[in-house]
C-alpha cells in the first residue's frame, strides 16, 4: 500500500525546534497539502519524510514500513523540488530516464516509459534540450515528469508552483491534480499559497511554528477553522475577528457586546457551554455580510473608510469606533467613504472562538 | 563576469574610451612586448643604442636556448629542454595530486561540515598565506633527512602541498554555488553517494575544475623559491634556470634570456586568455567570487 | 556503502544478488567482517571526516609537521650545516632576534616597500577600474592586455625590470639618458632601488586591485543609478551613496590581500637588487633566506620565521573576517 504515516515527528536544529510532534496519516490516493507561512517547518517535515533530513524524534512510515535511519534512495519516494533540481548537464530525456536507469530497467522499457510520460506532459518537443534552455513552465513539467516516470511509494512536492506566473500556475495546478488523480499514491504537497492548497488537496494540514494547527478537508478548513490562527490565515480577504463579550445565549442566538454596540447573532449551539460575561472572539468572513436598510438588533453599524474595487466585487474597509472590519459587497452597490452601513450576518456564518482562541463547535 | 553582456551597473561609452584605455593597455603591455622583441634580435641589434624598434627578426636566440655550438661545430643540448620538461612534469603531477585530494576535501567541507569546519579551512588557507621562506626551512631540513632533496618525488609532493590550499578553497567556492537540491533529487532517484559525487556534482563542475587546475598550473609554473632550494641539477625548473642565467655576472646574454622568458610566457598567455572569466576567483583563492 | 548500492539496484538485480549470496556462503564470515568495517567507515556521520582526511594528512606531513619540528628547533642550538646534536636554548633565539637592531631595520625596509607598493597599486588599480567600468568597443581585448602581468612569474618580472634598469642597455636608463643626458643608476641608491622594486611590484599587481574594484563597480544595480539620477544627485553624492558602498568591501579585501602578499615579497627583490645596494633593500623574507641558507643560522632563522608566521596569521584572520562579513552581507 502506498501510504505515509508520521508520528510525533520532531526536528531540532541546536536550540531551535523547527518541527514539534507532528502526527499525520496520508492514505493511498490521497493528496495532503502542508500549508503555512514561511518558516513554519513544512518543508522540514517534507524533507524528513523524504529522508533528506534526519528526524530528531518520532517515526516515519512509508508503505507501512518504518523508514527511520533509511537513506532517501531506500525509501523509494519521488519528489518535485521548489527549484526543480533538474540535472543541469543532462537533456530533458536523460533527466526523465535518470531514475529508471538507477533502477536498472532495460533500455526498451525506459524508452517507452519516458515517451509515454513525455506525451502526457507535452514534453515531446523539448526532449533533447538542456534545462537551461527551457522556460519556467517547461522546467516545472520536466520536474513532474521525472517524478511520475517511476512507480514510487509516494509523491512529495515542495512548493511546486511558486516559481510560475499566475496563468501558468492555474494551468499547472489543474494538470498536477489530474496526474495525481490517475496515480492513486499518497502525496504530500508543501505550499504557502492557500489557493493552491484549497484547490489541489483532499485534506489540508495548516502548520505554524512547527506545530500542526488543524488537519481537515478544504471545506472544513474554510468553514470551520479550528482556531484564530487558521481563521485568520485561510481566506482572502481574511476573516474579521472581533474582540467581544458574550452576554447571553438563548435559542441558538448569542447576545454579544462589541466595542460600542450590541448584536444578536446566530451561532453554533455549543456556545451554550460558555459562561455569560466571558471574553470571546467573533469571526465573520467579509463575504458573509449583507447590507440592510435599517439598523436592527442583529446588525452592526460601521462607517466606510476606504473603498477598493476588486472587479467582480468591491472590498470595503469599515470602521466601528476603533475596530476595523472588511466587508465584500457586490460591484453594483454604490457607496461613498464616510457613509454608515448596517451589516447583517448571513445565517450560520458567524463563528465564536473562546478565550483560548479555539473554535466553539459541537 | 566582466565580459558578459548583461553586466549590471555598466553604462555605454564610445570609441573615445577605447582610445584612452588602449593607450593605457599598451603602456601596461610594453614591458612584455619589449622582452619579446628582444628575443628576436641578434646580439648586435640587442645592444644597439638607441634601441632598435625595427630590425630583421632572427631565431638565433631560440635556437641557443636549447643548443650551443661547440668549438668543433657540434650541436650540444644545453639542458634547457630538460628544465622545461621538469617544469611541466613537476607542476603537472603536483597539481593533479592536489586537485584530486583537494576536490574531495572541498566536497567534504561544503556538504558535510565537520565540527570546527571553519578552523580547518582557516588553517589550510594559512599554510598558503605563509611566506614560502617560513615553510621552506623546515621542509628543507626534513628533505635532507629523508633524502627527498633534489628528487622528483620531493618537488611533486611539495607542489601538491603548495596547491592543496588553493584547490580546496577554489573548489569549495564552486561546490558552494551548486544547488544541493540536485544532489538530493539524485539520492531520491535511487543513486548511491559515490555516484552522486561523480555523476551529478563533477559534471556540473567541469569548468570550475578546469579553471582551478589551470590556475594552479600557472602558479606552480611560476614558482621559484621552493624550486631554487629543493631541486637538483636534474630536476631544476625554468625559473631557477632563468635566475641562474641572470646570476652569471660576466656579460648576461640579454637576447638569450629574453628568448627563455618568451618561451616561458607562452603557456601563461594561453592560460590567461582561457581563464578570463575565473581570474577574480582564482587570484583571491576563491574567497571573492563576485 | 554496500547497503546503499544494493538498495539502488532494485528489481531483477536484487534477485540475482540473492542467488549469489546463497552460493557464496563459505566466504560469508570474512565478508561480514569487511562489511562491518566498511559500514563503520562509510557511516554518513563520518563522511565529512573521510573526505577531508587525505588533504589534512598531506598538509600535516608536508607542512604542519615540518613547521612544528622547526618550531621545536627554534628552542635549540642547531646549525643545519653541521650535524652536531641540538642543545636546548630556551627562548635565547627569540630574545636574540627581537633584540637585534638588524631585524628591526629589515622590518622597516619591508614596511616601506609594502606601504609604498600597496598604496601605488591601490591608486592605479582604482583608476584603471573606473576606466573599465563602462562598455566600449574592444574592452575585453584591452582588459586582457592589462591583466597579463598578474599571471607572470615573479622571476620573469624581476628579470624584465633588472634588464630595463641596467645602466647602459636598459630601455628605461636609455630613455632617461636621452632626455637628461645623464646616466641613470637607479639601483645604486637605497630609495632608487626601493622605487625600482615598487614599480615592478605595482606594475604586476595593480591589475589585481583593478579586478576587485571592477567587480564591485559592475555589481552596482542599474536601478540605483537611475534612482540617483531621478533624485538629482550630484556626481559626488552618487559616488558616495551608490557606488562606494558596493566597492568598499572589495577595496578592503584587496588592500589586505596585497599587504599579506607583499609582506612576503622575495623573488622580485632577490632578482632585481639581491637586497642591495648593501643591505638597504633587504626585506624580511630575503633576510630570513640569507640567515638560513647563507649563514646557516638555523635556529635563529626558525625563531624569526615564527614571528613572521604570527604576523601572517593575524593578517589572514583579519582578511577572512572581512570575507565572511561580505558574504553574510550578500546573502
Amino acid at each position: 500500500m502506498s501510504n505515509i504515516r508520521v508520528q510525533n515527528l520532531t526536528k531540532r536544529f541546536g536550540d531551535l525546534t523547527a518541527v514539534s510532534g507532528v502526527d499525520l496519516e496520508i492514505k493511498a490516493g490521497e493528496v495532503l497539502c502542508l500549508l503555512g507561512p514561511s518558516g513554519c517547518g513544512k518543508t522540514t517535515t517534507l524533507r524528513m519524510i523524504a529522508g533528506l533530513e534526519q528526524v530528531s524524534d518520532g517515526d516515519v512510515y512509508i508503505a507501512d514500513e518504518k523508514m527511520n535511519g533509511k537513506t532517501p534512495s531506500q525509501r523509494d519516494v519521488a519528489m518535485v523540488f521548489q527549484f526543480y533540481a533538474l540535472y543541469p548537464t543532462l537533456t530533458v530525456a536523460e533527466n526523465m530516464a535518470f531514475p529508471l536507469r538507477a533502477e536498472k530497467k532495460s533500455e526498451a522499457e525506459i524508452n517507452s516509459r519516458v515517451q509515454e510520460v513525455a506525451r502526457a506532459l507535452a514534453l515531446t518537443e523539448v526532449m533533447e534540450r538542456l534545462p537551461d534552455q527551457l522556460g519556467e513552465g517547461e522546467k516545472q513539467r520536466v520536474a513532474v515528469a521525472r517524478a511520475v516516470v517511476r512507480d514510487p511509494n509516494c509523491f512529495l512536492f515542495d512548493e511546486p508552483l511558486s516559481r510560475l506566473d499566475v496563468t501558468l500556475r492555474q494551468t499547472m495546478r489543474g494538470e498536477i491534480k489530474e496526474i495525481l488523480n490517475g496515480l492513486s499514491k499518497a502525496t504530500v504537497i508543501v505550499t504557502h499559497d492557500q489557493l493552491e492548497a484549497l484547490t489541489m488537496a483532499d485534506r489540508i494540514a495548516v502548520m505554524r511554528d512547527g506545530y500542526i494547527e488543524q488537519v481537515a478537508t478544504p471545506h472544513d478548513i474554510f468553514t470551520r477553522p479550528a482556531n484564530l490562527f487558521v481563521a485568520g490565515f485561510i481566506g482572502t480577504p481574511s476573516m474579521n475577528l472581533l474582540e467581544a463579550t458574550l452576554t447571553k445565549f438563548q435559542d441558538g442566538k448569542a447576545s454579544i457586546d462589541l466595542d460600542s454596540q450590541k448584536i444578536l447573532i446566530d451561532v453554533d449551539k455549543a456556545v451554550e457551554g460558555i459562561d455569560a460575561g466571558s471574553q470571546v472572539t467573533l469571526g465573520i468572513r467579509p463575504r458573509a455580510f449583507q447590507v440592510v436598510d435599517a439598523a436592527g438588533e442583529d446588525t452592526i453599524s460601521a462607517t466606510v473608510d476606504l473603498i477598493e474595487p476588486m472587479g467582480a466585487e468591491t472590498l470595503l474597509h469599515m470602521m466601528d469606533g476603533e475596530t476595523e472590519m472588511r466587508v465584500v459587497v457586490g460591484r453594483e452597490m454604490k457607496v461613498h467613504t464616510g457613509e454608515t452601513l448596517h451589516l447583517q450576518c448571513k445565517p450560520s456564518q458567524a463563528l465564536i472562538f473562546d478565550g483560548n482562541g479555539q473554535l466553539v463547535l459541537t | 563576469m566582466f565580459f558578459k553582456k548583461k553586466d549590471r551597473g555598466i553604462r555605454e561609452a564610445g570609441w573615445d574610451r577605447t582610445l584612452i584605455t588602449g593607450v593605457v593597455g599598451m603602456v601596461y603591455f610594453a614591458p612584455v612586448f619589449w622582452i619579446i622583441l628582444n628575443a628576436f634580435k641578434t646580439r648586435q641589434d640587442g645592444l644597439a643604442t638607441p634601441p632598435k624598434l625595427f630590425f630583421t627578426p632572427s631565431m638565433d636566440n631560440f635556437f641557443n636556448v636549447f643548443y650551443r655550438i661547440t668549438d668543433a661545430g657540434d650541436h650540444v643540448a644545453t639542458g634547457m629542454g630538460l628544465y622545461f620538461f621538469n617544469s611541466i612534469f613537476a607542476a603537472g603531477a603536483g597539481v593533479l595530486l592536489a586537485l584530486v585530494i583537494g576536490t574531495l576535501a572541498a566536497y567534504g567541507f561544503s556538504r558535510y561540515p565537520l565540527r570546527g569546519n571553519d578552523t580547518y579551512l582557516f588553517v589550510i588557507l594559512t599554510t598558503r598565506m605563509l611566506p614560502p621562506i617560513v615553510v621552506i626551512i623546515p621542509i628543507f631540513l626534513m628533505f635532507r633527512v629523508t633524502g627527498l632533496s633534489g628528487s622528483y618525488i620531493g618537488i611533486i609532493l611539495l607542489y601538491a602541498m603548495f596547491n592543496l590550499a588553493f584547490s580546496v578553497w577554489m573548489m569549495k567556492s564552486f561546490f558552494d554555488e551548486l544547488s544541493t537540491d540536485v544532489e538530493d533529487a539524485a539520492r531520491l532517484d535511487g543513486i548511491n553517494e559515490i555516484k552522486v559525487f561523480f555523476k551529478i556534482c563533477i559534471p556540473q563542475l567541469t569548468a570550475g575544475l578546469a579553471a582551478t587546475a589551470v590556475f594552479a598550473l600557472i602558479l606552480t609554473w611560476n614558482e621559484f623559491l621552493f624550486a631554487l632550494l629543493l631541486t637538483g641539477n636534474d630536476t631544476r625548473t625554468v625559473p631557477v634556470a632563468m635566475a641562474r642565467a641572470m646570476g652569471g655576472q660576466l656579460g648576461v646574454d640579454y637576447g638569450l634570456l629574453s628568448a627563455i622568458i618568451t618561451l616561458f610566457l607562452i603557456p601563461v598567455f594561453v592560460v590567461t586568455y582561457m581563464l578570463q572569466n575565473h581570474l577574480l576567483r582564482g587570484v583571491t583563492f576563491g574567497t571573492v567570487k563576485k | 556503502m554496500s547497503n546503499i548500492i544494493s538498495s539502488a539496484l532494485r528489481g531483477q538485480f536484487r534477485q540475482t544478488n540473492e542467488v549469489e549470496k546463497q552460493q557464496s556462503t563459505t566466504q560469508q564470515t570474512g565478508k561480514v567482517q569487511m562489511n562491518a568495517f566498511y559500514k563503520w567507515l562509510l557511516d554518513p556521520k563520518r563522511r565529512g571526516a573521510l573526505l577531508v582526511t587525505p588533504a589534512v594528512l598531506l598538509l600535516f606531513v608536508m607542512n604542519i609537521f615540518p613547521l612544528m619540528w622547526s618550531f621545536g628547533l627554534s628552542f635549540f642550538h642547531f646549525k643545519a650545516s653541521s650535524m652536531k646534536p641540538p642543545r636546548f636554548a630556551g627562548f635565547y633565539y627569540y630574545e636574540k632576534v627581537l633584540a637585534d637592531p638588524v631585524v628591526w631595520d629589515r622590518f622597516q625596509t619591508t614596511a616601506a616597500i609594502v606601504s609604498l607598493s600597496v598604496l601605488t597599486q591601490l591608486v592605479i588599480g582604482s583608476a584603471l577600474a573606473l576606466l573599465f567600468a563602462k562598455k566600449f568597443p574592444l574592452r575585453r581585448e584591452i582588459l586582457m592586455m592589462i591583466l597579463t602581468p598578474m599571471m607572470l612569474s615573479f622571476v620573469a618580472v624581476g628579470v624584465f625590470f633588472k634588464l630595463f634598469y641596467e645602466p647602459t642597455f636598459g630601455i628605461i636608463s636609455q630613455a632617461y639618458m636621452y632626455f637628461s643626458g645623464e646616466t641613470m643608476t637607479l639601483l645604486a641608491t637605497k630609495w632608487g632601488a626601493i622605487a625600482g622594486i615598487v614599480i615592478a611590484d605595482a606594475w604586476m599587481w595593480s591589475p589585481f586591485v583593478m579586478l576587485l574594484v571592477l567587480a564591485g563597480l559592475v555589481s552596482v544595480p542599474d536601478y540605483l543609478y537611475e534612482a540617483a539620477d531621478v533624485d538629482r544627485a550630484t556626481p559626488w553624492e552618487r559616488f558616495k551613496t551608490v557606488t562606494f558602498p558596493y566597492v568598499k568591501g572589495l577595496l578592503l579585501l584587496a588592500v589586505l590581500f596585497r599587504t599579506i602578499e607583499t609582506f612576503k615579497l622575495f623573488d622580485i627583490v632577490y632578482i632585481i637588487t639581491a637586497g642591495g645596494p648593501g643591505t638597504s633593500t633587504e626585506t624580511i623574507a630575503v633576510y630570513v633566506y640569507r640567515m638560513a641558507f647563507q649563514f646557516f643560522k638555523t635556529s635563529q632563522s626558525s625563531a624569526l620565521s615564527y614571528i613572521l608566521l604570527f604576523v601572517v596569521i593575524v593578517l589572514t584572520n583579519l582578511y577572512l573576517y572581512f570575507v565572511n562579513q561580505r558574504n553574510e552581507g550578500a546573502s
